[in-house]
């Protein structure tokens, strides 16, 4: 075996088709007691049986449509349509590999390429001999200021590269078999006395940088010394370039510490709160003064930035509404949540404003939807009011599905009682009496905090019947998308609600006349959700304040690609491109220059430099070819090539597509097949041209919003860099980054130093010492690897 | 209150909800449509439907028709360039993720436009007359054909890529042999008649044949011939026409099918006016006196008519209208040798069949521009993967030979045609069932639509046949969903659904199951439903009708 380091004694039996028992038969006969037998209960039985086996046995697919309503070719049809359904036996730990547009760009491609490799899969194949591992590519995993991400079981690994691949799975292996059991959530830590509390951000993606590792630690340190303060989990602090992070909270002050270590914290957690009794500080006193006597380590750590260092423009020009008390809060804690002004709109909604009164509250607001397509929210809420139909539903769309866009799943894990709140607002607005969290299943945390959360808000009767004592109910309930970009579509979203593929329907019917089982209903996505409480408790006037004419308010942004500072935002509308690229994201590195910022992942487009003045609202950008989207911005560089850009966001549309209309299924994959031929240097002029039609004809024959902006990027990039096109179909490609097109030669400067040759994986470089190398172009496969190790940059790349 | 639609100009009154596509059809406006199922929810998938619309506040949008409710007074538009455009291209993208044949390459190869794959279908059946009959309406000579072919059909063959071709002429051979013992009964040509005459001058095989298909479309014809007598005339076909072979036997074998083709051309009514010689000085309005058309169908009397008559000759050619066949003179018709000197005895039957169609459609007053284009789908080169698609559909026994000239005891009529049924048996059936009924063929043939366009798109040949009656072809499935919407209410069968997604999105019947055992009671309304022929019975293969060969070659 590969990874070695494990005798086959350690190997786990494969999961097979194994004959099916009492046990599993029984298991599956209480998964549809539980859910229900309806067939919109399929979805979530089926996803029980998957997270028991890692894959749905065909005998119990068979057992579902004999216990369900729903028939075979339901129970088929779905399983075969949700990309988190396997109908083969799953290797023992499932492996995903993030292709979002970060960890695209940032050699995903070369990861997966490694894991396969390393595993000796064969060709078609995702799981290794011994079913030890299984390798899935997955649309995006939401942590993409971590790119390249991957994921095994529960474990998000982040920042890889190719070569750590072989340590990175002997870990895994290790601490699977050392039965490290970790709590998934960890809760925070109250000492019995303390004079200041720590804060470490627990989000999905912090965790995956090892807050959850200084989190333990600290805790474990603080109870063993009795130091008298509280570690606090907290939500995102939003400062994804500088993690791992930790705030130190004592009398009034705050300080920040970024790029933390589990030493560095601890040392931070003594310093500032040094233990009660005198012996133990005379005993650490000593031992720190004796380390530093022997030169070990310095001590204490200066604090890297404080609030008003480097980090000062990236925090002073965001306000904080969606995302307000970023960083302070522990998402759980309903009473903190309360203390900071939480639940208070909903109680003023309750009591002191009629149902209309709160949606002329929210249309003078000037909320537009946070989803992407920008429709007013107070506008949507007074049709679904004005039906009368009982009875009504409120869905709060959590299936965030974008590459590249981690705003909703960083809102839900950090926020869950705020929207819990909107939603709850919402209800009453509009007259609902059931509502849904429809939440994408690549975001366990975020589903995990907001069962929690539902379940504290329902014990203190803020969800469920008579809340908070008045005469209005509102049960809520959350369902896990199955792994279908579609499904963020709306009509798509009712369809996987009611247990059926997730195909988009024709609109109108709105879903506000006619949604979930033909009954009225309210879509919102959670950042639209979010902002609602604020404008209840600080009124209309204070958030139409903010914003331009047409765009109100603020917009969370996930910042990320070649900025120095990625993170997520929130800024008010109307800011310009610039102003968020230079002086939230402080510009592209060093020594590159700005080529486009790609606003609205796959279904926006590519706006060039020149256009960086634009300001930041739905019209605005879509005059420039551009949508709002839901909120993923990312940075290209002078090393991007906008065909391979335009060619990776169709790539990813088209695989998403649900293959209802003709346009999107067949007319995308005939785009993306002139976009790859492009790229490889072999398409013609005319190629061009059809492409830019078909993407026109594709524009107006699509049902949903997938189909309609699927050519966006395309267009945009046609648009504004027609010249990189122009160039690829002479053969060359200018941000040399199309393999095709491009070679590598190593030029006299070479001092036949031979790295270059110790480190070409394809062994394409002779090793000639002392003198100049050369590069045998036919065996090079591109890897740049000879690139970053010469140290003399005697290695060239040219076009052409 | 009532919504006031206008329509590509028409303007009318419709309650609200009422879709676009309702209104159109009670505007009397055709806009077309694939997976539109009248009484169920809109699918919206093939976006053939789409319509421009301007709605009240001005907006302009493109709408499927079948799925949008008019709600306000709307303006629609549906017959001009840039819905067609869209629509061509929607169908040029179906055609692209498309496979089959809409006619068998072996009739597409016939100069005749031969039905073969039929006639081998009624000869699998062993239904001897239907099979006779369907070779005598596409060939009128069919003897003559049989015998003097050089059979492209059987090189084009599907069969011919795998490993021989079906042999067709021995088919044919044996049939006529079978019409030769059991000629009596067998009505070849109903009578209605136009009350139209046709005069064929000379009795060529242009001419005979010209006549014997002007005499099936209804008209009377009279062909006018120099020669006293049959004995003359079949001496005189022999000798300029059909191949001298050495064999003796051969030799006797061809002026019997000769015999049998006239015999069978003439019981149909076809009227001969032996040792008719027309005068040179005779005008053309006294031939057209007696008949409403006159087809020159003989080299030499045609120049000379035509130097009387003041017609312009080239190369001692007569000039014809390319499609019509007409000469300068109005009702005056030329064909065969006298418009392009000599002929394979195929090529001039062919001419004679399709001299006869423009001669009737001159009659009925059809004109050319009106005889709807064709459009055929070509499956092109199939892989060996896919040819054995189709090789499992037929059997796999020896080709038939040729029948040998009789040498001793003669073979009881029953030996020869039990082989017959054996050869037809071999065909890869590669024509699709639903050549006439299928919509996209006829939309794509409405729009022009270009089938190369999107070729790389190309799905592979496959073909989904369990047990039971019903068969799945995915390469021809535009995945409408049509079929499978018809069995979603029904929760008494297992039902059929899409699985996948995206571009490899297909029909599947859930579980491995057969599509029979899963379609159950809707088996047939499923195969009734489905816009072209991706899902058909078993038995309905290769059922292109004689209708389908002819308008294409006319």
């Amino acid at each position: 075996m590969r990874w070695s380091g494990l005798t086959s004694k350690e190997i786990p039996a494969p999961a097979c088709e194994l004959s099916p028992s009492q046990q599993d038969w029984e298991f599956i006969k209480q998964a549809v007691a539980q859910v229900g037998d309806g067939p919109e209960a399929v979805i979530p039985v089926l996803q029980a049986i998957h997270a028991r086996y890692h894959y749905l046995p065909r005998w119990a697919l068979e057992f579902v449509c004999q216990l369900t309503q729903a028939s075979p070719a339901r129970v088929w049809g779905v399983a075969t349509f949700y990309s988190q359904f396997r109908l083969r036996p799953l290797g023992r730990h499932r492996i995903q590999v993030c292709h979002g547009t970060a960890c695209y760009s940032g050699g995903a491609k070369l990861v997966q390429q490694a894991l396969e490799h390393h595993l000796g899969l064969a060709p078609g194949e995702d799981t290794d001999a011994e079913r030890l591992f299984t390798v899935e590519k997955v649309a995006c995993l939401g942590c993409c200021s971590l790119a390249p991400v991957i994921r095994i079981d529960d474990v998000t690994y982040g920042h890889l590269t190719p070569a750590q691949v072989p340590k990175l799975l002997k870990d895994f292996l290790k601490r699977h078999r050392d039965h490290v059991v970790q709590e998934p959530d960890p809760p925070s830590y109250t000492p019995p006395e303390s004079c200041g509390e720590l804060r470490v951000g627990l989000d999905s993606c912090c965790r995956a940088q090892g807050h959850d590792k200084i989190f333990r630690s600290i805790v474990e340190l603080v109870r063993r010394r009795e130091l008298p303060v509280g570690i606090k989990r907290v939500g995102c602090p939003g400062l994804c370039h500088q993690a791992p992070t930790i705030e130190v909270v004592t009398s009034g002050k705050r300080i920040f510490y970024v790029g933390v270590t589990p030493r560095t914290a601890a040392r931070v957690a003594t310093e500032y709160f040094p233990q009660r009794r005198w012996w133990r500080r005379v005993v650490s006193r000593a031992s720190r003064w004796l380390k530093n006597w022997l030169g070990e380590e310095t001590y204490p750590p200066s604090p890297l930035v404080v609030r008003a260092g480097d980090g000062l423009s990236f925090l002073s020009r965001q306000i904080r509404i969606a995302t307000e008390f970023s960083g302070e809060l522990d998402p759980l804690d309903l009473e903190e949540y309360k203390r900071r002004g939480g639940f208070a709109a909903l109680h003023r909604a309750l009591f002191e404003l009629s149902p209309a009164e709160i949606i002329g509250e929210v249309f003078a607001s000037g909320l537009r939807g946070r989803g992407g397509a920008g429709f007013p929210t107070g506008q949507k809420w007074a049709l679904v009011a004005r039906q009368h139909r009982q009875p009504k539903f409120v869905i709060c769309n959590g299936d965030e599905g974008d590459p590249g866009a981690f705003m909703d799943r960083t809102i839900l894990e950090s926020f869950p009682f705020r929207v819990i709140e909107g939603m709850a607002i919402a209800a009453v607005a509009t007259g609902c009496h059931q509502g849904f969290f429809y939440i994408r299943a690549e975001y366990p945390l975020a589903v995990l905090r907001i069962r929690q959360a539902l379940e504290i808000c329902r014990q203190a009767g803020l969800v469920g019947s008579n809340i908070l004592g008045s005469s209005f109910s509102l049960d809520i309930s959350l369902r896990e998308g199955a792994g279908a970009f579609v499904c963020g579509e709306e009509t798509a979203l009712i369809a996987s609600l009611e247990g059926k593929r997730g195909h988009p329907r024709f609109r109108p019917p709105y879903p506000a006349e006619s949604g979930y089982h033909g009954q009225p209903t309210l879509i919102n996505n959670v950042e639209t959700l979010a902002c609602v409480p604020w404008i209840l408790r600080h009124g209309a006037e204070a958030f139409a304040a903010i914003g331009t004419a047409t765009s109100k308010g603020t917009k969370v942004f996930a910042l990320a690609g070649k900025v120095r500072r990625t993170g997520l935002i929130e800024v008010p509308m109307g800011i310009t491109l610039r102003e968020i690229v230079e002086e939230l994201g402080g510009g592209v590195p060093e020594g590159r220059t700005l080529k486009a910022v790609q606003i609205g992942g796959p279904s926006g487009g590519c706006l060039p430099a020149q256009l960086m003045d634009l300001s930041v609202d739905y019209d605005s950008l879509a005059q420039a070819g551009a949508i709002m989207g839901s909120g993923g911005l990312v940075v290209f560089d002078n090393t991007d090539c906008m065909v391979d850009v335009a060619r990776y966001f169709l790539q990813f549309t088209q695989s998403q597509s649900c293959g209802k209309c003709t346009f999107c299924r067949l007319g995308t994959r005939r785009m993306l097949e002139i976009l790859e031929a492009t790229c490889q240097g072999q398409a013609k002029r005319q190629d061009l041209q059809e492409l830019e039609e078909l993407a026109r004809a594709v524009q107006q024959g699509s049902l949903c919003g997938l189909g309609k902006t699927a050519p966006n990027p395309v267009l945009s990039t046609l648009r504004y860099f027609r010249d990189e096109y122009e160039a690829h179909l002479v053969g060359q490609c200018p941000a040399l980054r199309c393999k095709a097109l491009i070679r590598y030669v190593i030029s006299e400067r070479c001092v036949g130093c031979t790295l270059c040759a110790q480190y070409c994986p394809a062994r394409c470089i002779a090793l000639t010492p002392y003198r100049r190398h050369r590069i045998e172009d036919a065996e090079c496969t591109r890897c740049d690897t000879c690139r970053q190790v010469c140290p003399v940059a005697a290695v060239e790349v040219l076009t052409g | 209150m009532l919504c006031t639609v206008k329509i590509d100009g028409r303007t009318l009154e419709v309650p609200p909800g009422t879709t676009i596509l309702e209104a159109a059809r009670l505007a009397g406006v055709d806009i077309p449509t694939l997976c539109y199922l009248p009484g169920r929810a809109p699918l919206t998938s093939c976006f053939v439907c789409v319509v421009k619309l301007t709605d009240p506040q001005g907006r302009r949008q493109i709408v499927p028709a079948c799925a949008f409710p008019i709600t306000g007074n709307i303006e629609v538009v549906s017959g001009d360039e840039e819905v067609a455009a869209l629509r061509r291209r929607a169908l040029e993208l179906l055609l692209g993720h498309h496979i089959g044949d809409c006619v068998a390459p072996c009739q597409l190869a016939c100069p005749l436009r031969c039905n073969i794959p039929q006639i081998l279908q009624y000869a699998r059946e062993k239904r001897w007359a239907e099979a006779l009959t369907l070779l005598r309406h596409n060939v009128g000579l069919a003897g003559v054909v049989a015998f003097t072919c050089s059979a492209p059909c059987e090189k084009a063959c599907r069969r011919s890529q795998w490993d021989e071709g079906v042999a067709t002429r021995a088919v044919f051979e044996r049939l006529l042999i079978w019409e030769s013992h059991a000629s009596p009964g067998i009505k070849l040509v109903d009578e209605t008649r136009t009350g139209k005459r046709v005069y064929i001058v000379g009795a060529t095989l242009t001419g005979i044949s010209a006549g014997w298909h002007l005499r099936k479309l209804g008209h009377d014809v009279h062909i006018l011939e120099a020669l006293p007598g049959r004995g003359e005339l079949m001496a005189r076909l022999f000798t300029e026409f059909l191949p001298v072979t050495n064999h003796q036997a051969q030799k006797e074998q061809l002026l019997a099918a000769l015999k049998q083709d006239w015999h069978a051309i003439v019981a149909s009514g076809v009227v001969v006016e032996w040792g008719h010689e027309l005068p040179p000085n005779q005008p053309p309005e006294s031939l057209l006196a007696m008949a409403d058309a006159v087809l020159l169908a003989c080299g030499q009397t045609a120049r000379r008519l035509a130097e009387s008559w003041g017609l312009p000759l080239a190369e001692e050619l007569l000039e014809v209208d390319a499609k019509t066949f007409q000469t300068r003179l109005p009702a005056i018709f030329a064909a065969g040798s006298a418009v392009r000197g000599s002929l394979a005895p195929v090529r001039a039957i062919a001419e004679g069949q399709q001299v006869a169609r423009a001669i009737d459609r001159y009659l009925k007053e059809i004109s050319v521009t009106e005889a709807k284009s064709e459009f055929i789908f070509r499956a092109g080169k199939l892989s060996h993967e896919e040819l054995a698609v189709l090789a499992a559909r037929a059997s796999s026994g020896p080709v038939l030979s040729r029948m040998p000239p009789p040498v001793g005891r003669a073979p009881s009529l029953e030996e020869i045609m039990a082989e017959v049924g054996e050869e037809a048996s071999r065909c890869f059936r590669c024509a699709c069932s639903a050549a006439e009924s299928c919509k996209l063929r006829q939309l794509a043939a409405r729009y022009g639509a270009d089938p190369r366009r999107y070729a790389s798109l190309r799905p592979p040949l496959t073909e989904v046949a369990q047990e039971g009656e019903v068969v799945y072809e995915p390469g021809k499935c535009i995945v409408c969903g049509r079929c499978v919407s018809v069995t979603e209410e029904w929760q008494e069968i297992p039902g059929i659904t899409f699985v996948g997604r995206g571009f490899e999105v297909r029909v599947e019947s859930p579980f491995g199951k057969s599509f029979s055992e899963s379609l159950g009671v809707l088996a047939d309304l499923c195969v009734r439903v489905c816009p072209t022929g991706a899902l058909r019975r078993a038995q309905d293969c290769s059922a292109a009708s004689a209708a389908s060969a002819s308008s294409s070659s006319g």
